[in-house]
């Protein structure tokens, strides 16, 4: 859907709207204009140089603790094993490319598209293999593209229905289903199909192309979110509910597609809802709150737990292992909590890491994966919660 | 930092961004040499700025920060309300709407563009810039200088104004 609404947005605007070659070369001229005609004339002075040598001494004696304190932390990370922490870089790639990047733990590979081809990018050899070329001119997002070790399901942008590769064989099939969010569970597809005017959750076995649709959330309002991995478990929230200080959601069982339970968040809105063990998470707000909260519904009590953390902008969880989004000095960054008693204990895991981190997202196995902004754009970091107990 | 390495910065920062500011900056001011002197100031801050980034700091976001800044100043400026007043006035002379034409331009228009393009500036922004830019909640609220909470609010209204009914669920982190 998202992918939808972007294109649907691209297209809303005429096809010649693009930064044109000429426009670039005078910018470029124009900025070598203003940096000439900026750069202030330097006169050797005697004070500043006097000020820097003052400031720098004060700064060096104040820096004494935070010094040692620096080395404490240096030894923790250095005690942890190195296989936890894992930098992958993609030389020749992007962060528009990577963002979208699938990590595949039974193969160590990352799995990303540069909207022409499918790569796989296996972390041990460092090797790149093409899985699949786009056909026509049309391209692939990576939004549309989802994969495990035995398949690769993708849509590209104007053709009508997917396709889907088996790893094993290499034999592509061609589904004429429009479909949005999809996710790989082992040999089964789940994802929100268009169909006759309204919109399924629908299960497609891949194996043997047997489709089943399990729910229609159009006449029953309702939205499903994502699970994000291998929960058996899914969840659906009514969308159409509005003005109300409690946000209902219920969960529901992949493979008896029985409803297991009616829940709700004290909270005016909940996003980003995720299913880890038994708990559904999510970010909660009231409106005029200066900021989310995390909670999780346990679904073993149908109970409401808050858990205390730093200030937040996006988070991830695996079982007791949570990444989160936090404002560090003027930037933002990754940093990882082990969830103890309801409360978020800083783990020193990434606190060695200089370049900032973004978009924090688990495997079903439990690795979590972020993406480098910054100068190293072509990485991203792969730790091993599972070896974090 | 050298010239050349400005440059090249530069480049790649037009290359990655250019095209995308370019549409981003034109759905919000409706005019095509308006955004694109928008655009060029943007790249030309940033080329002059350069030396105060650092590894950390985000490029994309800061890029888009000032392409928002400036066509809000571009609204609040003399230039666009003389424009609007005589858009006005060109509205009251000329109805060009012809049942026929409301027809041909409902059916070849996009429905969900439609009515996001309706919506009110601050709504319209962060639906632009969540779908369309690709950028987080939490990057929107930097690049409008805003609380999360103003724009996950904004963004859930647009939404629903928009009746975008289901979506893909995670804003991206």
């Amino acid at each position: 859907m998202h992918e939808h609404i972007r294109k649907s947005l691209d297209q809303s605007i005429p096809e010649q709207v693009r930064l044109r070659d000429e426009r670039k070369r005078a910018i470029v001229a124009e900025a070598h204009r203003r940096l000439e005609k900026g750069s202030p004339t330097r006169k050797p002075a005697l004070k500043p140089l006097i000020s820097a040598v003052a400031v720098v001494g004060i700064a060096g004696f104040l820096a004494v603790p935070y010094i040692q304190h620096e080395m404490g932390e240096k030894a923790i990370v250095e005690s942890m094993p190195s296989e936890v922490v894992h930098k992958v870089s993609i030389l020749g790639e992007n962060l528009a490319t990577l963002i979208t990047a699938i990590y595949v733990d039974k193969t160590k590979e990352m799995i990303f598209t540069d909207g022409y081809r499918i790569y796989a990018y296996n972390t041990e050899s460092k090797i790149k293999e093409i899985l699949v070329e786009r056909e026509e001119d049309a391209n692939i997002s990576g939004y549309n593209v989802a994969a495990n070790e035995r398949w690769i399901v993708w849509k590209q942008d104007d053709i009508e229905g997917y396709s889907i590769l088996n790893r094993l064989n290499g034999e592509v099939r061609n589904i004429p289903d429009e479909l949005h969010g999809m996710q790989i569970d082992g040999d089964q597809l789940n994802y929100t199909s268009v169909s006759q005017g309204n919109i399924w959750f629908t299960q497609l076995d891949l194996k043997t192309l047997e489709q089943t649709q399990l729910i229609d959330l159009h006449s029953q309002r309702l939205k499903l979110e994502y699970t994000r991995g291998a929960t058996g478990k899914f969840i659906i929230t009514d969308y159409g509910e509005s003005d109300s200080s409690q946000f209902k959601f219920t969960v529901h069982d992949l493979k008896s597609q029985r409803q297991i339970g009616e829940y709700s968040f004290p909270y005016e809105n909940a996003i980003n809802l995720s299913i880890s063990g038994n708990k559904v998470f999510a970010e909660l707000f009231n409106e005029g709150d200066t900021g989310p909260v995390l909670g999780y519904v346990d679904l073993t009590d149908g109970q409401f737990y808050i858990v205390e953390t730093p200030k937040f902008f996006a988070y991830a969880v695996f079982e007791d292992i949570l990444a989160l989004d936090v404002p560090v000095k003027d930037s933002r960054t990754i940093k990882l909590y082990r969830i103890e008693n309801n409360q978020a204990h800083a783990l020193p895991v990434l606190d060695h890491i200089q370049e900032r981190l973004v978009k924090p997202r688990f495997t079903p196995e439990g690795s979590l994966v972020v993406n480098v902004e910054g100068t190293d754009f072509y990485s991203l970091y792969v730790v091993d919660a599972t070896k974090l107990k | 930092m050298e010239k050349q390495e400005r440059d090249r910065l530069l480049l790649t920062a037009m290359n990655s961004y250019g095209d995308y500011l370019m549409r981003l900056t034109y759905a919000i001011v409706k005019d095509e040499k308006k955004a694109e002197d928008i655009v060029q100031e943007v790249f030309i801050r940033y080329y002059l700025n350069l030396d105060k980034f650092e590894g950390r700091s985000s490029i994309k976001t800061y890029l888009y920060r000032v392409a928002i800044n400036e066509c809000h100043n571009y609204f609040k400026s003399w230039a666009y309300r003389k424009m609007e007043i005589s858009n006005l006035f060109g509205h009251l002379l000329i109805n060009k709407d012809t049942p026929e034409c409301e027809i041909i331009q409902k059916e070849s228009d996009d429905h969900v563009a439609k009515l996001i393009e309706g919506l009110p500036l601050k709504y319209r922004e962060v639906i632009w810039l969540h779908y369309y830019s690709e950028l987080s909640v939490a990057e929107i609220a930097n690049v409008l200088d805003c609380p999360v909470n103003t724009v996950k609010t904004r963004l859930a209204r647009g939404r629903k104004l928009a009746r975008i009914a289901f979506e893909e669920g995670n804003d991206y982190a």
